[in-house]
């Protein structure tokens, strides 16, 4: 069967065959893979989603599927708390596009025969093949990663945003490797030096936008600084060969960033002087510059606005869950981070709606960029109980206590105090 | 470097794990609304914005400010999704009340009878483009069919059948047969030339009489059909649709037994 799904996606690489001709073995290879006859029911039918692992192979079906076309699912806080380092079968997905086949599994995909371009203001354009970067020094970094949408439904406490409705479970703290892109750079006699005046680097991957769209291919634009500082071409996660579905063969992650900066089955890198005009840079994932009131429209530019490129201070309590009974002292625990340029140290708690604070303990983690955990024992009396937790990293940079100051449109960047309410019995 | 992968095919590679209906579609195809509220247009939501993302997208939405609703649509437009102007203001008017901030008591919309706020809708739509000219086939068959029918006709095998050539015969052996499969659906597995075909058809009610005969009209025209008809056919009219209306017909049966050139 794989040899199926592989002999059609080869076909399409090459653009030799009737595009007919690949639909027609696509869907045999579908319908082979779910091990049923070749029956085709068009998904209009449905009105309810697929379980996770019907969208993509191998994810586990705790997961919540917001969108079972290209694959969109969520975390459950239960399910995420359970691993230090969250495991592929349960990691969180957000597809704007898929690669097909290779997106719709966690197998791994070959390095050899994926080629990287990496050109515009550069003196030597060049294009790679994947399979030298195995032979180059590796970078690790464990981290999160995180939907900019992650938090999106709790905006709703001012006014609903559009989007996907996520609670906290957009993200997941794994470990990526691979080379470091500054380090690619290097190797290149005479090296790849990008040009002064290139401000920022456009990625994109080989994913595709549907049949007959008339919008360009999705691609974002980062700051070539950051990027040249931090990105990774990550060739594994979590000491595996990276899942097809989570970008493999190559996905570029800056660490730090929102996920969807994080361009799945790399093929381009330009360096440029200005950000992309493309629909995924603008008007989408961006939040604007000053705060507007809950409810009211804003038209994106380049100045009023910025992109959901570096992750605002956040934390999320793992337990007790919002809503639980607890008997006895409130083992509180949960997970801070930010953007990763420092550690985040303090996490603060406060029974009385955030008129006291006191500060919880804090791990130190791995990377300043992964999760950083925190606990602390609470004694309450008896009753219903509202318990706030705030993150304040190293540049004293916080969570608002009201997230919904942050309010936008499409609801990016959800970075608001945490609070459940327990009942102590 | 760049692939071009359709909707379809995403759509076709999900539904390929879905062989039976949900009890959920189960009960939108008898005329229930699914997990959205009742409401005039209900069908038309389902019909356009299931053809890329599942309805509970939508379901999940419910509160969302007019202005977002249409930003939304507009987004939506810009990421391929094809509607008439009309279309829109239809979606945007089942949007903006039944799923926005402050929607009607469902008590309300519920006393509307099952399917009678569709049915309003199809009236209002086939006044409104009740003149067979002023509507244009092939917008009507980008904006509906080509997604599983594919742009020049030729299906998808293993699950929607070619029009090319195909509509031609069908049209030959049973003048009526195709504004019936329009008008009811067909689920089905048939045969055409020995490739069966197993997709699900559903019954058109978002489409005007006129827009099912334009958009007849126009496949028949195209990709072959033209030359296939036999001789002397004449092409459909408003009154030609208008008439097969609530006919008792087993549009299943009725295709089987057809025997095709």
């Amino acid at each position: 069967m794989d040899d199926v799904l592989r002999e059609a996606f080869q076909r399409m690489e090459r653009a030799t065959l009737e595009r007919r001709e690949v639909l027609r073995l696509m869907g045999f290879a579908a319908a082979a893979s779910a091990g049923l006859p070749t029956i085709l029911q068009y998904a209009r039918a449905q009105d309810t989603v697929a379980a996770a692992s019907q969208v993509i192979r191998g994810k586990s079906d705790v997961l919540i599927v917001h969108n079972d076309r290209t694959g969109v699912m969520e975390t459950p806080l239960e399910e995420l708390r359970k691993n230090a380092i969250t495991p592929k079968e349960i990691l969180y997905m957000r597809n704007n596009q898929i690669l097909e086949p290779q997106g719709r599994s966690l197998d791994p995909v070959p390095l050899e025969g994926w080629s990287i371009t990496l050109g515009g203001l550069v003196a030597f354009p060049r294009t790679i093949d994947a399979s030298t970067l195995a032979d180059l020094p590796q970078t690790e970094a464990e981290m999160v990663l995180q939907c900019s949408g992650n938090g999106r439904s709790f905006y709703a406490r001012a006014v609903m945003t559009r989007g996907t409705q996520w609670a906290h479970g957009g993200m997941g703290n794994v470990v990526f490797s691979g080379v470091k892109l500054s380090d690619l750079l290097d190797t290149f006699d005479p090296p790849l030096d990008p040009r002064p005046e290139a401000l920022f680097v456009t990625a994109e991957g080989a994913d595709g936008p549907p049949e007959g769209a008339s919008h360009p291919d999705f691609e974002h634009s980062l700051p070539v600084d950051d990027v040249l500082e931090r990105a990774i071409l990550a060739t594994h996660m979590n000491g595996e060969p990276l899942p097809g579905a989570h970008g493999g063969p190559v996905r570029l992650v800056i660490p730090g960033y929102y996920g969807t900066m994080n361009i799945k089955w790399l093929s381009r890198l330009y360096f440029v002087t200005m950000q992309t005009n493309n629909v995924n840079q603008i008007p989408r994932y961006r939040v604007p510059q000053d705060p507007i009131q809950p409810g009211s429209p804003i038209d994106y530019t380049f100045e009023n606005s910025e992109p959901s490129w570096r992750q605002r201070v956040k934390s999320a309590i793992f337990a007790p869950l919002d809503g639980e009974t607890v008997n006895g002292p409130v083992e509180l625990r949960g997970v801070a981070w930010n953007d990763g340029t420092v550690p985040v140290s303090m996490v603060q708690v406060s029974t009385d709606e955030g008129k006291t604070w006191t500060a919880a303990a804090v791990d130190v983690p791995s990377s300043t960029y992964a999760w950083h955990h925190f606990s602390a024992q609470l004694q309450l009396p008896a009753g219903d109980h509202r318990i706030w937790v705030r993150a304040i990293d190293d540049l004293g940079r916080s969570q608002p206590l009201q997230g919904t100051v942050r309010w936008n449109p499409s609801g990016y960047e959800w970075n608001g105090a945490d609070v459940i309410t327990v009942t102590v019995s | 470097m760049m692939q071009r992968i359709g909707l379809f095919v995403v759509a076709a590679l999900v539904g390929a794990f879905v062989l039976t209906l949900s009890p959920a579609a189960q009960t939108w195809a008898q005329g229930g609304s699914g997990p959205l509220p009742p409401g005039p247009g209900v069908e038309l939501v389902y019909a356009k914005c299931t053809q890329c993302h599942p309805i509970t997208q939508v379901a999940e939405s419910k509160g969302l400010p007019a202005f977002l609703w249409e930003d939304t649509v507009g987004l939506m437009k810009k990421l391929g999704m094809k509607v008439t102007e009309q279309e829109q203001s239809t979606l945007l008017d089942y949007l903006t009340v039944y799923m926005g901030p402050n929607p009607p008591p469902t008590e309300t919309a519920s006393e509307t009878p099952a399917g009678g706020g569709e049915s309003t809708t199809g009236e209002t739509r086939a006044q409104a483009s009740g003149d067979l000219e002023s509507v244009d086939g092939a917008v009507v068959y980008q904006a509906n069919c080509a997604a599983c029918h594919q742009p020049e006709g030729q299906g998808m095998a293993g699950a929607f059948p070619p029009l090319a050539g195909h509509a031609a015969n069908l049209f030959a052996a049973d003048r009526d047969i195709l504004p019936l499969i329009l008008r009811n659906g067909l689920q089905t597995t048939i045969e055409v030339e020995g490739t069966s075909y197993s997709g699900f058809m559903p019954a058109w009610p978002t489409l005007s009489d006129a827009e099912v005969a334009a958009v007849l009209n126009h496949v028949l025209s195209s990709w072959g059909n033209k030359e296939a008809l036999p001789e002397g056919a004449e092409l459909y009219t408003v009154e030609d649709v208008t008439g097969l209306a609530g006919a008792e017909v087993d549009v299943v049966q009725r295709r089987q037994q057809l025997t095709l050139e």
